[in-house]
């Protein structure tokens, strides 16, 4: 699998699949889009660096605690959103929609607390899927 | 306090991350399922409580209001599962501190251990069937993984076992609630019972119906989806096997009764046969698949399915007498079973092994273990002055009083086998001469606490009879008049 | 101020005690409490006690009068002097078993609600069930024989106290009639415990078989708290006349036939039960009284029989008759004591076996069923032929075997000597037991015409015994009929004997094997383990269940909805190609080729949300099945194989049979689904407040993220959970790299740890 043209593709497609996921994952709430997605757009990008450069590109499987890590903490994000919610005094989950009047380019933004809780999903998402990957592949 | 009601949902949940973090950090870890663990009991019992003195409870998750949103609900029933649940795990988690002895296993057990409870207790707790749906995925997810982890032939056997059934049934399940949804546009619960009670008759509703039968079947054992049970319990680690007996097909018991109390009221006599007979196959079937085991978890295992056929029983009377009865019978099988089981354990840890024939002289190695386990004995056969004798009693005493003798009768010859098995079993392992092989060692008292504790409790539940049968008398009662709980949930729009 | 004492309650706290005391003291507590314990009977009068209301009924745990007083002193005696006959017993265990089952006998007698008595007849069960099983290894068969005939019978009177309780509204228990299946049920679980044919095999199968000293307390408690029970509930009902008759009858001419010196007595508890429960049949007072002191005299004369050849077996450890011979002159005192006792049961004037049995037959008599009174007749003559004569000449006349023994410990002499002194007391004085019986007493044992009459009769058969045994020749006739119907019934009985111990051998003793047997057999066809019957049964059993559920509710197939909807060309492409790529993924052989095509079945799919105008559903679906093929893929690559996997033997048919069940069930069910749509869905609503409420114009992002977030909460959890079991599996059970593991759970170790750990896995090689 590791030839050169997959490698060359590989170095090409994966950023742009890395930051396509970001933007994904950022403009979720109001169009196509959201953390899943962009979990999986992310992941799909990390799995091809592994298979186009196995364990060269750089070092997995010390990575595979950073991997757990990420979902964990992806886990925290979204329960602690949902906590917020709780704390702010209404319920659990309970989100919030802020419009913040954004400096230089004066547009008004609208922020919801749901994005936060989508963030949680993308990390989670990314991190499972990587982990896997890393813990399946790590017999070699 | 409104928050009362998600407690039980969140706090193993974020129990859960939060060991998930400290993975590093094993003392940490220690204090923090101490913490939490006698909490969610507490906020538990304080549930039921409130349950008990203010009537049903519901709340919104999210703020979104009822059809919309996802609801959460506590009646009776709920309190009662969700007390009983944490008085098992507590004994688990504990004794999974001496039964695990790598603290690298106890840095994954207890996450996926906390993942199981949240999961329990959101089955418990929730009001809309497709969180109901998701609730079951985290239960059989975490399962699955925890009966991997111990990683060995058996245990993957098993595990694979599990997630194909388990699988066929979630899509099942899947089915089943888009179907559901299709036809009445809704998936909260009490919002489905409003609008399916005109349309009652509609095929539809009874093939779904009849779906959900077979999904919480398989989650509950019940014939002839009790192929996994077997082979689950005998291989999980010790906790799980007792929390898995104990609670987690009481979950599918749970679910059974709720849809049938709610959504389903009026298709109750359509499917009171097949409900007893299926109780009666599932008796006969897993009393002598128990007769015909030598291995003492895989006993206590099929044992398990067949008491699920006696509680399957008492829900299929569909009269208070007879839920109030199979709700007794949840809560001591719940003790009863999950004692035995960590008892089983102990054996496990003495020798390596649990077949009865390399286990023997207990008697004389361990009396507390013996008197432990012959406690169970007599409590799950049904003897008094135990909690045993008062769940049968009640289910029999529900069954004559709605003339149904056949299953009563069943019950009878059942419950005769029920004595034999667990009689030979504990005559073999405690009586019997010592075994070959290496000296016995002595159990560990570690071990030996959480089981003495369930042990004690199964007396207590024979000498608390009354008590105990009038919170579920009124949990029945509360289960036969669904506008209750359909004013709890709708009422807040 | 104490109310009452219940005596159950003093037995069941010296059980407790027992295990913290040692030499004397517990001489003293054993014997001690229940010495106050009977005492205590004295104290109070008679009336209700310990009235509690359980469950809306209410329970009697103390109702004293004659009747249950008169048993309660019997039983509390004889666990005062079984206890002193048991006092060497070093296993504590033993003495607390008997604690609580004279314990659960005295509560059964107290109790004066069903409920109660079903509670205490139970402790009663499974505390004896020790007493059987200290009596060694091979008593363990018969131990549990003995528990499932209990437990069996326990459920009979439970259900009887179900059903008659649901009838008439209450559980006191008093008379009961029988009648109905409730009445019926109670009466059954009575006459088990009572040890009456067909229900007897109990008896002698874990008596004799019971630790020494244990079945001098079986012997004592069992039947007699059955005779209780039913002089309570049952006096007067004819059948048990008849009962009693057949099981005065039928113990002895087993005991005749028998050997082993503990069953033949065991076989005579029957005979001498039934003489009370003829009494109670006939119901009369004088025949209630009867049998009240029959049960008196014979717990202790019984015991005493007991307590002989649990001596002669503790201190020779032979128990057959044919073996033993002689003794004595080596067991003198045991000789005389068991001689007694024997006497007794005879009803040799002057013991107490002659005041209580033949206060039973006249009772018969007087209440004119001669019939009865001439079968018991026979029936006492048949004991005194077997106990008096047969046994004791086996063991302790006969041929001199040379077997060395002597008379056994202080202990169990004086126990003997208590029993012995009580015989012959009540004998002497007939008015101490008189007294005590319920109803009061007009009845003289000793006239000339009894003396009379137990006397030729006793002689009649000592003079058949002798002729029968040295002048074995049976045309010498003896005037006596009952003689002469026993000599020709033993031989009768001898050919009948194997065919009649044939049945009750595959009744009973085999009966548990054979339900193991079949229960392995059943099992091992209904769970054969493999994977692919379960899913079958599964599977087909839904599908079925589920078909004939709706088609039971009138349910009838329409194609209306499908045949509106308007389809594509390029959409009908689209379902080719779905269609064959699942047929290819079954089809392939190899497992890779199989989940490639798997993921096209995706991507195809994908390409439907595509021409259906959903592009970023039909994103997710593409890279989830990216994501999945890729990781199964690494799965199949990397993966050990774990298991052997257990095929089930091949079956194309019912594949294909099961396939088609679920396709067609499943599609008729989404035609069902298409066809009928209620009311109007949730989604209007999700589709309008989607960005009032929410902030956000991405519907299916709101429902995920904020309308249903607690969903997507717990999914996270599970894809969580997910990897966290294929991290357990994979990372904590590498036994071939135990370096490897560890540095992976701890983080990366430190190198001269890592060298240190390669070191000791070489060494240790």
């Amino acid at each position: 699998m590791t030839s050169l043209i997959f490698k060359s593709i590989t170095k090409t497609v994966s950023p742009i699949l890395m930051i396509f996921s970001l933007y994904l994952l950022l403009r979720g709430h109001q169009m196509p889009g959201g953390g899943f997605i962009a979990g999986l757009m992310t992941s799909a990008g990390l799995v091809l660096i592994y298979l186009a450069y196995g364990c060269d590109f750089f070092d997995w499987h010390k990575r595979s605690r950073f991997f757990y890590y990420l979902f964990s903490g992806g886990l925290a994000l979204s329960f602690l959103t949902g906590l917020a919610g709780l704390f702010i005094g209404g319920t659990f989950l309970k989100s919030g929609v802020a419009h913040v009047e954004m400096p230089f380019i004066h547009e008004s933004w609208e922020f919801a607390s749901a994005g936060i809780f989508d963030i949680g999903v993308y990390l989670v998402v990314c991190g499972v899927c990587v982990s896997l990957m890393t813990l399946l592949g790590e017999e070699e | 306090m409104t928050h009362l009601l998600v407690l039980p949902i969140l706090i193993p949940l974020g129990t859960a991350i939060v060991l998930l973090l400290l993975r590093a950090n094993p003392m940490g870890r220690r204090i923090v399922i101490g913490i939490s663990g006698l909490s969610i009991l507490v906020a538990d019992i304080v549930l039921l409580t409130s349950i008990y003195q203010k009537g049903i409870h519901s709340y919104q998750v999210g703020g979104w209001s009822a059809p919309f949103g996802i609801v959460m609900v506590g009646d009776l029933l709920s309190g009662i599962m969700l007390v009983l649940a944490s008085v098992i795990s507590l004994s688990a988690l504990s004794y999974s501190f001496g039964y695990l002895k790598k603290e690298a296993q106890q840095a994954l057990f207890h996450p996926l251990f906390f993942f199981m409870w949240a999961g329990t207790n959101g089955a418990f707790l929730t009001g809309d069937i497709f969180n109901l749906f998701v609730m079951f995925e985290v239960m059989l997810m975490s399962i699955y993984a925890l009966l991997v982890m111990l990683g060995e032939k058996k245990q993957i056997e098993a595990g694979f076992k599990l997630i194909s059934m388990g699988l066929f049934t979630s899509a099942l399940f899947l089915a089943a609630a888009g179907g559901i949804y299709a036809f009445a546009g809704t998936l909260n619960m009490a919002d489905l019972a409003l609008k399916i009670k005109p349309h009652v008759d509609h095929p539809l509703v009874s093939a779904i119906a009849m779906m959900f039968i077979g999904v919480f079947g398989l989650k509950a054992a019940m014939m002839p989806f009790h192929f996994w049970l077997p082979d689950v319990h005998s291989a999980a680690p010790t906790p799980i096997s007792a929390m898995l007996s104990g609670i987690l097909i009481k979950v599918g018991v749970y679910a059974i009764i709720r849809v049938f109390c709610l959504i389903f009221v009026d298709l109750q006599g359509y499917f009171q046969g097949f409900i007893l007979t299926m109780a009666c196959i599932t008796m006969f079937v897993g009393a002598l698949g128990a007769v015909a085991q030598t291995d003492i978890k895989r006993l206590l295992a099929y044992s398990s399915v067949s008491q699920i056929g006696y509680i399957l029983m008492g829900v299929g009377f569909f009269t208070v007498g007879g839920m109030s009865a199979a709700l007794f019978y949840i809560i001591s099988h719940g003790v009863i079973k999950s004692s035995l089981f960590l008892a089983a354990g102990i054996l496990k840890k003495m020798r390596g092994s649990t077949e009865m024939s390399d286990h023997g002289d207990m008697i004389n190695t361990s009396p507390a273990f013996t008197t432990i386990f012959f406690i169970g004995v007599i409590s799950l056969g049904g003897i008094p002055p135990s909690g045993g004798f008062f769940m049968k009693f009640q289910l029999i005493k529900a069954g004559l009083d709605g003339a149904f003798y056949i299953p009563v009768i069943v019950a009878f010859m059942v419950s005769l086998m029920t004595l034999f098995y667990l009689f030979r079993s504990w005559q073999k392992i405690c009586l019997s001469g010592p075994p070959q092989g290496n000296p016995l060692a002595r159990p560990s008292v570690k071990l030996l606490i959480p089981v003495g504790i369930l042990a004690m409790l199964c007396l207590v539940l024979g000498l608390a009879a009354s008590p105990v049968s009038g919170l579920t008398q009124a949990a029945a009662e509360q289960l036969f008049s669904p506008e209750l709980y359909i004013r709890a949930v709708m009422g807040a729009m | 101020m104490i109310e009452w004492i219940h005596p159950a309650l003093v037995f069941f706290a010296t059980a407790a005690l027992v295990p913290f005391v040692k030499g004397k003291g517990k001489s003293i507590l054993l014997i001690g409490f229940p010495a106050l314990a009977f005492f205590s009977l004295m104290l109070f009068p008679d009336g209700n006690y310990g009235v509690f209301t359980i469950g809306g009924f209410e329970v009697v745990f103390g109702r004293v009068d004659k009747l249950s007083r008169v048993f309660a002193y019997v039983f509390t005696l004889m666990g005062s002097v079984g206890m002193v006959y048991a006092l060497h017993v070093k296993q504590k265990g033993q003495h607390i078993a008997a604690l609580i089952y004279g314990g659960g006998a005295l509560g059964s007698i107290f109790a004066g609600d069903l409920l109660s008595l079903f509670v205490f007849w139970e402790i009663m069960a499974f505390s004896s069930v020790f007493l059987v099983w200290y009596g060694g290894e091979k008593s363990w068969a018969n131990g549990l024989r003995y528990l499932m005939v209990h437990t069996f019978g326990g459920l009979c009177l439970l259900g009887g106290i179900v059903i008659f309780a649901g009838q008439t509204g209450s559980i006191a228990f008093n008379a009961i009639p029988a009648s109905g299946l409730g009445g019926w049920l109670i009466l059954i679980g009575f006459l088990i415990n009572a040890g009456a044919p067909p229900l007897h095999a109990w008896l002698p199968d874990a008596y004799p078989v019971g630790s020494i000293t244990g079945t001098i307390f079986l012997s004592s408690f069992t039947t007699k708290t059955a005779v209780y029970v039913l002089a309570r509930g049952f006096a007067g009902t004819e059948v048990l006349m008849w009962v009693g008759v057949i099981m005065a009858l039928y113990g002895v001419v087993y005991a005749m036939l028998e050997n082993n010196i503990r069953k033949l007595l065991a076989y005579h508890i029957i005979s001498q039960v039934g003489f009370m429960v003829a009494g109670i049949g006939v119901g009369t007072e004088l025949a209630i009284n009867g049998a009240v002191a029959h049960a008196f005299a014979h717990i202790l004369y019984k015991a005493l029989l007991m307590m002989g050849m649990g001596s002669v077996i503790f201190m020779t450890g032979k128990r057959k008759g044919t073996e033993l011979g002689g003794l004595y002159r080596t067991m003198p005192l045991t000789f005389g004591l068991f001689m007694v006792g024997g006497f007794s049961i005879s009803g040799v004037p002057f013991l107490s076996g002659f005041i209580s049995k033949s206060m039973v037959i006249s009772g018969a008599a007087a209440a004119h069923y001669p019939f009865v009174v001439l079968l018991l007749t026979l029936a006492a003559a048949g004991t005194f032929l077997s106990t008096t004569l047969k046994l004791p000449y086996a063991v302790f006349m006969g041929e001199d075997k040379g077997i060395k023994a002597a008379d056994p410990p202080g202990n169990m002499l004086l126990g003997m000597g208590l029993a012995a002194f009580i015989c012959i007391l009540l004998g002497v004085m007939p008015n101490l037991l008189y007294q005590l019986l319920p109803f009061p007493v007009d009845y003289h044992p000793y006239t000339a015409e009894h003396l009379l009459g137990s006397f030729q009769l006793l002689l009649a058969t000592l003079l058949g015994f002798t002729l029968f045994l040295y002048k074995l020749h049976p045309e010498n006739t003896i005037s006596v009929d009952t003689d002469w119907v026993y000599r020709k019934g033993v031989v009768w009985f001898q050919q009948l004997k194997n065919p009649l111990q044939g049945i009750k051998v595959l009744r009973y003793k085999d009966f548990l094997q054979g339900l193991t047997l079949f229960s392995r057999q059943v099992s091992q066809r209904i769970q054969s383990g493999y994977l692919k019957h379960a899913l079958v049964m599964i599977i087909s059993f839904v599908m079925l269940s589920t078909l004939l559920f709706s088609l039971f509710k009138g349910w009838t197939l329409s194609l209306d909805s499908l045949m509106q909807t308007d389809l594509t060309l390029s959409q009908l492409l689209v379902f080719v190609l779905i269609i064959s790529s699942t047929l290819a993924t079954v089809l392939f052989k190899s497992r890779i080729a199989a989940v490639l095509s798997l993921g096209m079945t995706g991507f195809f799919v994908a390409f439907f949300y595509v021409l259906m105008g959903a592009p970023d559903l039909a994103l997710t679906q593409y890279l989830v099945e990216a994501v999945s093929v890729i990781l199964i893929l690494l799965a199949f690559y990397y993966l050990p194989a774990y298991f052997e996997e257990k095929t089930a033997p091949a079956s194309k048919m019912t594949d294909i049979a099961v396939s088609l069940l679920v396709g067609i069930v499943m599609t008729f069910y989404m035609l069902m689904v298409m066809d009928s749509h209620l009311t109007k869905s949730i989604a209007s609503y999700y589709l309008e407040m989607s960005e009032k409420l929410a902030g956000g114009r991405n519907v299916v992002n709101v429902v995920i993220v904020d309308f249903r977030g607690f969903d997507t909460m717990f999914e996270i959890a599970v894809f969580s959970i997910a990897a966290l079991g294929i991290f357990g599996m994979l990372k904590l059970n590498k036994k071939k790299a135990p370096i490897q593991r560890e540095a992976a759970l701890n983080g990366s170790l430190k190198r001269e740890q890592i060298e240190e750990a390669v070191q000791r896995e070489v060494t240790s090689k």
